[in-house]
């Protein structure tokens, strides 16, 4: 199981949306880099990355 | 396989709530949740950072076990077995904490690179990220308020604050006095950052050619503004019409829903007393069962917490469920999302997935299918992959103003499996 004990420490890695903005600058700079997103919670499963691919970037999953 | 007493699929605060007093009960209790971090979106701290508050400690120190990173895709109620990502986990008791995710308004350019839900703003700014520079705040409900704050904190600018109506909560405070001191905070920082807040306009556009450059908003129907159109110039629009229940695991436990005439939506039905939902085993806790905001959330969690855990509900719980419920029941009017169905233009994308428009599901209502069911067997509309969470209910709208007929005649677009993608090897493990 991908479990993650709390009372052995707990995982805040950030999100890939959260990331990818942040290397942008702003949400508008990464979408001018080819950025789409819009949930931001993993339930549209709509994202797309600059690369083109569509996933959700919120749960890292196709 | 993982074998438990009691199955809680959700980690915000109902969630944690009813796992942490069924765990101090005795019972083998297992949380899981699709998010990295536990507390849902309601507890998720700025900055990030492993969340700290007493309902979470008490979590902690109760012995229930957490599984962060899974996603329930499968649920066999009758043979009481749940799959997840990487597990099939078997359970006596089953409660579900799905909580809630935000209604979208469907508008012609509401794909544009910069548009996204006001949880996504908040999400993002929660993470510390600085979302624009001209942020547009657009939508309905108290909610706004918060993702104000947090946009502020991370000093993105917000050219507006744009509302059906201001937030205001009747008669709720009455059951939950810090409600006032938080609304007052909220205020405090939308004059801090010198934010206009307008209320009585919605979000008719988004323009720009790729990515966003401004929206038009339009006076609400009814509304002293109505009639008027106004551009605003920005450079992301976040909007947020209310929430919608996350349904998907309930639904695929066979729970009966009712309609809720004034959130205009569907909730798992639940006996009031217990928490129990129609199907036998399986529990059901906060927003899934009526938005009510945190506070209700852990009210029901403590109820069905002690009722799955086999011991007694004090009077002291009994006396906290009320009360939150009526401050549930009081802010449920003013929680309302205005009915901007028949304003939603025809070009507008309803079903995101498979790129269904408003026109399009019109035209399909009108054309015999005046539910939901024969508009998706006409359309495709709610068959991409996120299974008509983000069109479902704004199709029924639609269907319902062009048939002539209630919201709740025109069904539901339920879930199936798998309720998220999976890949077969997984499935067929």
């Amino acid at each position: 199981m991908r479990a993650i004990d709390e009372r052995g420490g707990e995982s805040v890695r950030e999100t890939s949306l959260a990331r990818a903005v942040r290397s942008a600058g702003t949400l508008p700079a990464a979408a001018a880099g080819g950025l789409r997103a819009f949930c931001g919670m993993g339930v549209c499963l709509e994202c797309e990355s600059d690369d083109g691919v569509r996933r959700c970037l919120v749960r890292d999953e196709p | 396989m993982t074998d438990v007493d009691i199955l809680v699929v959700g980690a915000g605060p109902g969630g944690l709530a009813a796992a942490s007093v069924a765990a101090e009960a005795g019972r083998r209790v297992l949380v899981v949740d699709e998010s990295a971090v536990l507390g849902g979106q309601y507890l998720r701290p700025h900055p990030p950072r492993p969340v700290d508050t007493p309902l979470v400690r008490r979590f902690r120190l109760s012995g229930a076990d957490i599984a962060l990173g899974e996603t329930v895709w499968h649920v066999d109620a009758a043979a009481r077995r749940v799959s997840t990502t990487t597990v099939d986990v078997s359970f006596d008791r089953l409660v579900v904490a799905t909580g809630a995710f935000d209604r979208p308004l469907a508008v012609p350019g509401a794909r544009l690179g910069g548009v996204v839900t006001a949880g996504a703003a908040q999400a993002l700014a929660k993470d510390g990220v600085r979302l624009g520079r001209q942020v547009l705040l657009v939508g309905s409900g108290p909610f706004l308020l918060p993702v104000a704050r947090e946009l502020l904190r991370t000093r993105a600018g917000i050219v507006e604050l744009a509302l059906d109506r201001l937030p205001w909560l009747g008669g709720a405070p009455l059951h939950a006095p810090g409600v006032v001191a938080e609304a007052a905070a909220y205020a405090a920082a939308l004059t801090r950052g010198r934010v206009p807040v307008r209320p009585g306009w919605y979000l008719r556009e988004v323009l720009g050619a790729d990515t966003v450059t401004g929206a038009v908003l339009a006076g609400l129907p009814g509304g002293r503004h109505e009639g008027r159109v106004r551009q605003v110039a920005c450079d992301v629009v976040a909007m947020g019409y209310g929430f919608l229940p996350q349904l998907a695991v309930a639904d695929l436990a066979g729970c009966r829903m009712r309609f809720d005439a004034v959130q205009r939506t569907w909730f798992v039905d639940v006996r009031r007393g217990d928490m129990r939902t129609s199907v036998p085993g399986v529990y059901a806790v906060g927003e899934v069962t009526g938005i009510g905001g945190h506070r209700k959330a852990v009210a029901d969690g403590l109820l069905a917490g002690h009722v799955v855990g086999g011991v007694p509900v004090p009077s002291s719980v009994r006396r906290i469920v009320s009360s939150r419920r009526r401050f549930a029941e009081s802010a449920r009017h003013a929680l309302a999302p205005p009915p901007l169905a028949a304003a939603v233009a025809g070009e507008a994308l309803v079903c995101r997935c498979e790129t269904v428009t408003a026109g399009e599901i019109r035209a399909a209502a009108h054309d015999g299918g005046a539910n939901v069911q024969g508009v998706r067997m006409r359309t495709r509309c709610g068959m991409g992959p996120c299974q008509a969470r983000m069109c479902g209910q704004l199709c029924a709208e639609l269907v319902a103003e062009t048939a002539g007929t209630a919201v709740a005649a025109a069904g539901r677009l339920s879930c199936r499996v798998p309720a998220r993608p999976t890949s077969l090897e997984r499935m067929l493990a």
